[in-house]
């Protein structure tokens, strides 16, 4: 009997005019996404190459000592190649980021630097760049494939249930059902595997042409760990649509009227898709609220000012370090408590949950944002060890004090390193199990409200 | 007739609404195989309601419905086997043919041996002409619909029948068949619920014809009563005496 309803709900949706319409939709919404952001990848990745060749010959510029000690380099992060599926943080974690000398680490004052930048963590790991993109892009951001799934089919996914029930008691065919030996749960089973199945069907066969069409693509080769995270999109994007294929059918089994179901609905998609996660921020601000992060470098600044005119150089150079390291230590913490928070109240939705999961497995995720965060600081301790490490070894001085030929070798590669696999997976587990849950209990919740349903 | 036969039973049957509405009131009724008993009464007087408990729709303040022996709240599942049911606007999944429909609501019902030769058959023998067996049921016509909805009460192969108005809206002539083929379904041994406001195809084709007014059968006239008795009169005499829509219990209005 399962079987019937399922092939009876797949008959009846492949003949409807909502089928046909979502089919065009999704073929043209998904493959139509992969390939713009294909294109938008091979662009990036134009521009990360000729970063990196143009920044490579930066150090055979210098050739005196002051110009060594003020040496900055620009690293140019590469761009996450499956951010064509989730282009999430990569703008901002692929972005080419200036290292001047003398922020390096603690030294000297530098070439009228303030000395307390030569310890904070904030200043020199701004991106760079930014003035000189076109600002179109920004204003309009290329709809990757998770912003099509978290849209456009969860809403899909909504007008294909919101019927599921009540549509079948205004036409009287659900009592007809039920006139026959049938338990309810079945039928309701039935309709959210069939209804599901229904919807799945033309996204998987997009799906499957959209990746295709990558795969011809002579710009883009894919890693050997990139079939496995796109394999895991691909089973959170089911998982997302499922689950708004119930939120459907549970409104569906709260009205006898699928006009109104049609409205709680709608109304439940937007709150979940639309409010839920742009509010959370906005709610974690409030409970975690922080001065920007200028505000900490005027403060800086001010107290460096009054330790200049009251003790000179010597108090500077005693407590400006720690000073810097407390005060932004303090700040970069807030930070993550404030991200760590509005990603818990956000997860109430399931679009959030299903966002953080697929950005995390794309590797443009907050994990991956915090981790590439920690990782240019690394590189940048670790630049300033090495030109330390010249400085006292120095034996290639033309004119003892002054000129300088630096080895290219010297300066440490930066290591575009991003999670592997198994930590992203790890990462977006709890996000997985939300979408789990949501599925176990919004099956309930329909079952339960099925179970009373008034069918007369 | 035999007690053995009774394929239907309503005893001290009650059903009183959230809203304090009586809507059925101790009803007791029996009805055997090859039977066909009319329900005759006004808007409200708690046709469709009985209709509804008996199917196990909604469950009885008190009182039990059995259906071939089976106690419907108590074995709902087992009970529905033994019994069709058929509206008085049969609507049907419109984006699927007749046949579709057909095959679908019978192997619903449990039968998995149906044949192509048994649904053109059964499709026919209600007066669907062949064109129309694999047209869209969203272009039928009502006649249509009912003739498919009873096609797939007889594709159940159900003892008990329950038509609710099922003449009401179909033309002389359309009517004039379907009472045929309830006769035909009475022949094979079927017992026939029918509720309806037409007092006439009723003293046609009952056995038995009930009046009801405010849940309960006020009278039950045998087939010998019908023929003798002005009907319409007897009906509009005790529907005069209370047109209400079902009485309010407990006090509360």
């Amino acid at each position: 009997m399962l079987f019937q309803i399922i092939r009876k709900e797949l008959l009846l949706n492949l003949v409807s005019f909502r089928f046909i319409i979502s089919t065009v939709l999704l073929f043209v919404l998904i493959v139509g996404s992969m390939n713009i952001m294909a294109v938008n990848y091979t662009r990036r990745l134009a521009d990360y190459s000729s970063g990196v060749e143009m920044h490579a010959g930066d150090i055979d510029k210098i050739n005196t000592r002051p110009m060594f000690e003020g040496f900055g380099v620009t690293r140019d992060p590469r761009p996450a190649m499956l951010g064509i599926f989730s282009i999430g943080l990569d703008p901002i974690m692929s972005r080419s980021f200036m290292v001047p000398g003398y922020t390096m680490k603690m030294g000297d004052q530098g070439q009228g630097g303030r000395l307390f930048y030569g310890v904070s963590k904030l200043v020199g790991v701004m991106p760079e760049g930014s003035k000189y993109s076109n600002p179109i892009f920004t204003l309009f951001q290329p709809p990757d494939f998770v912003y099509v799934i978290n849209i456009v089919l969860s809403l899909l996914a909504i007008l294909f249930a919101f019927d599921a029930i009540s549509g079948e008691k205004e036409s009287q065919t659900l009592k007809l059902m039920l006139t026959n030996s049938l338990p309810r749960d079945v039928i309701l089973f039935g309709k959210w595997i069939g209804g599901t199945i229904s919807i799945l069907l033309p996204f998987c066969i997009a799906f499957g042409i959209g990746a295709l069409t990558l795969l011809i693509r002579p710009d883009i080769s894919p890693a050997e760990e990139a079939t496995s995270r796109i394999l895991v999109i691909f089973v959170l994007a089911l998982l997302y649509i499922a689950v708004f294929f119930l939120i459907g059918l549970v409104f569906s089994t709260f009205s006898a009227r699928s006009s109104t179901s049609l409205v709680l609905s709608l109304f439940a998609w937007v709150l979940f898709v639309l409010v839920i996660p742009n509010l959370a921020p906005v709610i974690s601000r409030q409970f975690v609220s922080m001065k920007p992060a200028d505000a900490i470098t005027r403060e800086l600044e001010r107290q460096e000012r009054e330790m200049w005119g009251d003790g000179g150089g010597k108090r500077v150079r005693a407590e400006i370090p720690e000073k810097v390291s407390a005060l932004e230590d303090a700040w970069l913490r807030r930070l993550e408590r404030q991200a760590s928070l509005a990603v818990n109240i956000s997860r109430v939705s399931p679009s959030a949950a299903y966002i953080y999961a697929s950005s995390t497995m794309a590797g443009t995720g907050i994990s991956d944002y915090f981790s590439a965060r920690d990782e240019v600081l690394r590189h940048r301790q670790e630049l300033g060890d090495a030109r330390d490490k010249f400085m006292q070894d120095d034996k290639s001085q033309v004119i003892p004090g002054l000129y300088i030929k630096v080895a290219s070798d010297l300066v440490p590669e930066f290591r575009d390193k991003r999670q592997d696999f198994s930590t992203s997976l790890n990462d977006s587990l709890i996000d997985l199990g939300i979408l789990v849950v949501y599925l176990i209990a919004l099956f309930m919740v329909a079952f339960l409200k099925f179970l009373r349903y008034d069918i007369k | 007739m035999a007690q053995n036969d009774v394929l239907l039973r309503c005893s001290n049957l009650t059903k009183v609404y959230d809203n304090s509405v009586l809507a059925v009131d101790h009803l007791n009724l029996n009805i055997h195989s090859g039977e066909i008993f009319c329900m005759l009464g006004a808007n409200g007087a708690g046709k469709t309601s009985t209709l509804m408990l008996i199917l196990g729709f909604s469950d009885p303040t008190e009182g039990s419905v059995e259906i071939c022996g089976i106690d419907v709240n108590k074995n709902p599942l087992e009970a529905k086997k033994h019994v069709a049911y058929v509206s008085e606007n049969v609507q049907l999944y419109g984006n699927f043919t007749a046949r579709q429909n057909l095959d679908f609501f019978t192997k619903l019902a449990g039968r998995k041996d149906a044949t192509d030769e048994d649904y053109k058959n059964v499709l026919l023998r209600t007066g669907l002409a062949e064109e129309a067996h694999k047209r869209k049921v969203k272009g039928f016509s009502k006649g249509m619909r009912q003739r498919l909805g009873i096609a797939i009460a007889i594709m159940k192969q159900a003892k008990l029948i329950l038509l609710d108005e099922p003449t009401s809206g179909l033309d002389p002539k359309g009517g004039m068949e379907f009472l045929r083929l309830i006769d035909d379904m009475r022949k094979e041994g079927c017992g026939i619920l029918m509720t309806t406001h037409d007092i006439f195809r009723a003293k046609e084709i009952a056995d038995r014809v009930g009046i009801m007014s405010s849940g309960n059968l006020v009278r039950v006239l045998e087939k010998e009563e019908v023929e003798k008795s002005d009907l319409e009169d007897l009906y509009l005499q005790y529907i005069s005496q209370n047109i209400t829509h079902g009485r309010i219990v407990s006090g509360k209005k």
